[in-house]
This record gives structure tokens, C-alpha cells and sequence, in this order.
């Protein structure tokens, strides 16, 4: 064991030295000027509705010297209570270098672009787009919001928002009435299926995590990756395992068997997983693998990342990120047959911060 | 009153020692620095309630730990390795095993690595690991285990030695 505690201490000594003071208190000073600058703007938002005046918004956010270095931004509008098109696409700005507006936005299908009320959190849209649900820390919950009619479902379950202090995942079903809600990392680890329909919460099984679920009392696909294994689990019936580590899964057909998952190989020179351009369809009941597929149309330099909700009866959404980039490559959202492997482009994601695709497990 | 004073020195005095860390955590001297820049930046901006009262490289430490976790559950895929040199070039046997080991480390899970280089590089106690990652005492006997099986088989001179 002293050959790794040596070899540990040689590695880390060889690192290059750094200078990331100045760096932190500039990141600091941005920060808290943007929640300075969300205050401010709250409270104009107060007083322009109070004196019906939208002036006096643009004023206030004016007042606030623009940030160096800053990327050109999109102001986007408070969401509408109702009228809104299905959404396309959520993202937050990475605000490390500063921006005007923090939090979750949503683009539209008719290139619309709202500011959510949403807080910490998730936000996801069901695969239509047409519901978004997000984290309300006014409800000290998750939301359910059909955007065209402004209906709102409150979730029963309450959670505080320190839930969403470090990582977690929210699943919807395809009518958004159902969703998981599962984090980890924080001290509660939450891993509840909830209907917001029936107000009923269920807790999950410890250490899985959230595939898909579908709408009413229809099946919960749980996955639990090992080291070169996953097991994946149709609640109902007996987990099944696959010969890779994943978490690049397709939602669950609605014929109740049907997953798809991204194609991986190991390379032999690195230990290194690499997606290896293809789609796997396998009996999520069985674990058999019933076809590899290539996977067409995509530009040269990209591969098949992750997998969604389905479109059509032989179509999901597929995000295809750049080959060569580690951060920040660039994304695009396709519909791609599972059948054929053709993949025709939907949109391009934004490329800064996060982001959340209708449907895209993920 | 500066409410930065003393972060500077904090730093300057701190900094390389968590680079190196990260380093290890990360595989990678980029994310490395990203990894340490994001956490330093969270230290300031909680910087004056950390001097009274609070331990400002405890919670570094913390935070560097959790978030690279985080990060690394969505970046497993992604993270790049090294390559190993050919073997009879001019490397000794001590660089090819270390090359070997950083590209062994790149396939554990998030929580594997973090144990290995805080029980094996900062040589922390089972307690203090299990307290800097926010997981049980059971959580670190059964990931170091399955971290140093892993290691056993990819790179067996490291741990057999």
C-alpha cells in the first residue's frame, strides 16, 4: 500500500502551481451582486405592477453597471400564467462570470423566452412540452404547470429546499400528473414517486435511481449502475442486468418492455468508457438485447449521448454532444429512429450553464 | 472593513494543497483548477461568516470532495485519460506505473476515487472520510474495498506491493 500512497503524492506533486485568489473574490463580488440585482428586480417587479408601470423595471435593472466580460444575454420575460406554447428546451445561465437574470428560462417551440419562478432545483417538461414542473420554495415543492391553460397541481409532497442543494432528478410522466423526485449527496436523499392527481407519495427502494414512469399506475423503471454492470428494474417485476455501466437510457416504451440505451465500448489501450455511435434496443423485462443500431445523420464529430421520451412509436429524442470536447461542447437535441438509426435534427441546446430537454432522461 | 481580509492569505497559503487534491480527484489539471476555482469562489462568498467561528479549510475540503462527486456522476463518460507511453522509451518503470494509476483511478466510481485519495493521499482516518463526504462509516469500509479490488486488478503492482 505504500507503492499507492507514493505513487498518490508524486502524481499530485507534479501539478502546475495556481493563483485562484484574485479569481474567487471576483467570482464572489458577481455573485452576490446578482442576488443584489434579483432583489432589486423583485422589488421593481413589485412596484410596477402596483403602479402599473413596466418602466420602471427597465430603470431599476439599468441602474446596475454592466458586468465585465459578461456574454451578450437575452432578456427574457416573466412566464405568463397562461397561453404559453410547449417548451422546447429549459437552461440556466452559468452566472460564473456574472449575468443579469439568474435561474431557470424556457424556450418555447415558438422561440419564445420566459424567466420561471422556479428556485433551487430541477425543472423538466414532459415529453410534449406542454407541462413543466419545477421547484416552488413559496409551495416548498415540486410544481406541476400545464403551460397552456396556466393549471397548476401543487405536489403533496413538501420538501425543504436543501433537497436540491447537490444533486437530484425529477422524472414526469408523459401527462406530467406523475413524476419521481430523487436526490442525493444532501442529508435526506429523497426517492419518492409522487401523483399529483391522487396526492399520493411513495417512497422509492434506497440506491436506484429514476429511469422513467409512466401516467396513471402504468410501470417505474429504476436503473442501479455497478462498476461494468447496471441493473435496470420494471417495478413489478425482477430487476434484469446489462453488460455496461450507464445511465444513458431511452424512457420506457409504452408497450411496457421496450429501453433503449447508448452504445458503449471499453477501450482497450485506457480504461476508459467511449460512446461508440450506436443505440442498443433491449427487453427491459429480460435484459436480452433485441438490436444494435448505428445511428445515422449526425454531423462526423458527434456521438449519441443521451436518450429521451418517446415521439413517435419507433422515435425518442436523442442529445448528440460533441466528440472531441471534455465542457462546454456543443449539444443538439434529435429525433432518431430506433428501428432504422436515422436521425433528423430538432433544435441545437444552449450552450451555456444547464439545461433540461422535454423527456430527456438525463 | 474588507470582508475579503485574510481570504488572500487563506489562499495563497491553502491553494496548492487543494490543487493537488483536486488534481487527484479530478484526473485532470483543467478541471482540477475549474473544480478548485468553483469551491474557492463559494468559500468567499460565505468568507466572513467562515472567519467567525467556522473552518475555512474544513469547509474547502468539503466542498471540493462534494462537488467533484457531483460532478463526476454526469462526467464519468466524458473524462479524459492518459495515454500510456510506449513501453522501452525513455520512461522508467516508476512513470509507467504511475500512468497506469491515474488511468486505473479514472475508472472508479466518483465515490471510489474520492476514498482512495482521501484515505491513501491525505491519509485521513475511516471517521474523517466518512465525515468529509457526507456518508456513513460503512459507506467507506465498502468503497474502499471495492475501490482496492478494482485497483488490484487494473494496476496490481500499486496495492499487492
Amino acid at each position: 500500500m505504500n507503492t499507492l500512497r507514493d505513487d498518490l503524492h508524486e502524481l499530485a506533486a507534479h501539478v502546475p502551481d495556481v493563483d485562484l485568489a484574485d479569481l474567487a473574490i471576483r467570482g464572489a463580488r458577481r455573485r452576490s451582486r446578482v442576488v443584489r440585482l434579483s432583489l432589486a428586480a423583485a422589488a421593481a417587479v413589485v412596484v410596477g405592477i402596483a403602479g402599473g408601470s413596466v418602466m420602471l423595471l427597465q430603470q431599476e435593472v439599468r441602474r446596475v453597471p454592466p458586468v465585465v466580460l459578461t456574454p451578450p444575454e437575452t432578456k427574457a420575460l416573466p412566464l405568463p400564467e397562461k397561453g404559453v406554447a410547449p417548451v422546447q428546451q429549459a437552461y440556466r445561465p452559468s452566472c460564473a462570470e456574472g449575468c443579469k437574470q439568474d435561474g431557470w428560462r424556457i424556450v418555447t417551440q415558438n422561440g419564445e423566452i420566459y424567466q420561471l419562478p422556479a428556485g433551487p432545483g430541477p425543472v423538466t417538461a414532459t415529453a410534449d412540452g406542454r407541462r413543466i414542473a419545477y421547484y416552488s420554495v413559496q409551495s416548498r415543492g415540486i410544481v406541476v404547470r400545464d403551460l397552456a391553460s396556466g393549471r397548476i397541481w401543487k405536489s403533496p409532497l413538501k420538501q425543504p429546499k436543501e433537497d436540491f442543494a447537490d444533486e437530484y432528478a425529477l422524472r414526469m410522466s408523459p401527462n406530467g400528473l406523475r413524476f419521481i423526485v430523487s436526490g442525493w449527496g444532501g442529508r435526506r436523499q429523497p426517492k419518492m414517486l409522487v401523483d399529483v392527481e391522487q396526492g399520493t407519495v411513495e417512497e422509492l427502494d434506497k440506491g436506484w435511481w429514476p429511469v422513467s414512469v409512466a401516467d396513471g399506475d402504468g410501470p417505474v423503471v429504476l436503473a442501479k449502475p455497478y462498476d461494468n454492470t447496471t441493473q435496470v428494474w420494471v417495478r413489478g417485476h425482477k430487476p434484469v442486468t446489462i453488460p455496461d455501466f450507464t445511465y444513458a437510457f431511452s424512457a420506457l416504451n409504452p408497450d411496457g418492455r421496450t429501453l433503449v440505451r447508448v452504445g458503449q465500448v471499453l477501450r482497450r489501450t485506457a480504461p476508459m468508457v467511449r460512446r461508440d455511435g450506436t443505440i442498443v434496443i433491449f427487453d427491459a423485462l429480460t435484459g436480452a438485447t433485441q438490436k444494435r443500431v448505428a445511428v445515422s445523420g449526425l454531423p462526423e464529430n458527434m456521438l449519441p449521448d443521451k436518450l429521451g421520451g418517446w415521439l413517435t412509436a419507433d422515435e425518442i429524442t436523442l442529445i448528440a454532444v460533441e466528440q472531441s470536447s471534455t465542457s462546454g461542447a456543443s449539444e443538439v437535441a434529435y429525433a432518431v429512429n430506433v428501428r432504422t438509426g436515422k436521425a433528423r435534427e430538432l433544435f441545437p441546446l444552449h450552450a451555456e450553464g444547464k439545461y433540461a430537454v422535454p423527456g430527456v432522461v438525463g | 472593513m474588507d470582508r475579503f481580509e485574510g481570504f488572500q492569505e487563506f489562499v495563497r497559503a491553502r491553494q496548492q494543497s487543494l490543487m493537488r487534491t483536486a488534481y487527484l480527484l479530478t484526473g485532470d489539471t483543467h478541471l482540477a483548477e475549474d473544480l478548485l476555482q468553483t469551491v474557492l469562489t463559494r468559500v468567499a462568498s460565505h468568507w466572513p461568516k467562515l472567519t467567525k467561528g467556522g473552518n475555512p479549510e474544513a469547509y474547502a475540503r468539503k466542498a471540493l470532495v462534494n462537488q467533484n462527486i457531483s460532478w463526476r456522476r454526469r462526467k464519468r463518460v466524458e473524462l479524459p485519460g492518459s495515454e500510456l507511453p510506449e513501453v522501452g522509451q525513455s520512461h522508467d518503470e516508476a512513470t509507467v506505473r504511475r500512468l497506469a494509476l491515474l488511468q486505473a483511478l479514472a475508472q472508479l466510481t466518483p465515490k471510489q476515487r474520492t476514498v482512495i485519495v482521501l484515505r491513501y493521499y491525505e491519509d485521513r482516518t475511516e471517521h474523517e472520510t466518512a465525515q468529509l463526504m457526507g456518508v456513513s462509516l460503512g459507506t467507506v469500509k465498502s468503497q474502499t474495498h471495492y475501490a482496492l479490488s478494482k485497483l488490484r486488478a487494473l494496476t496490481p503492482q500499486e496495492v499487492d506491493r
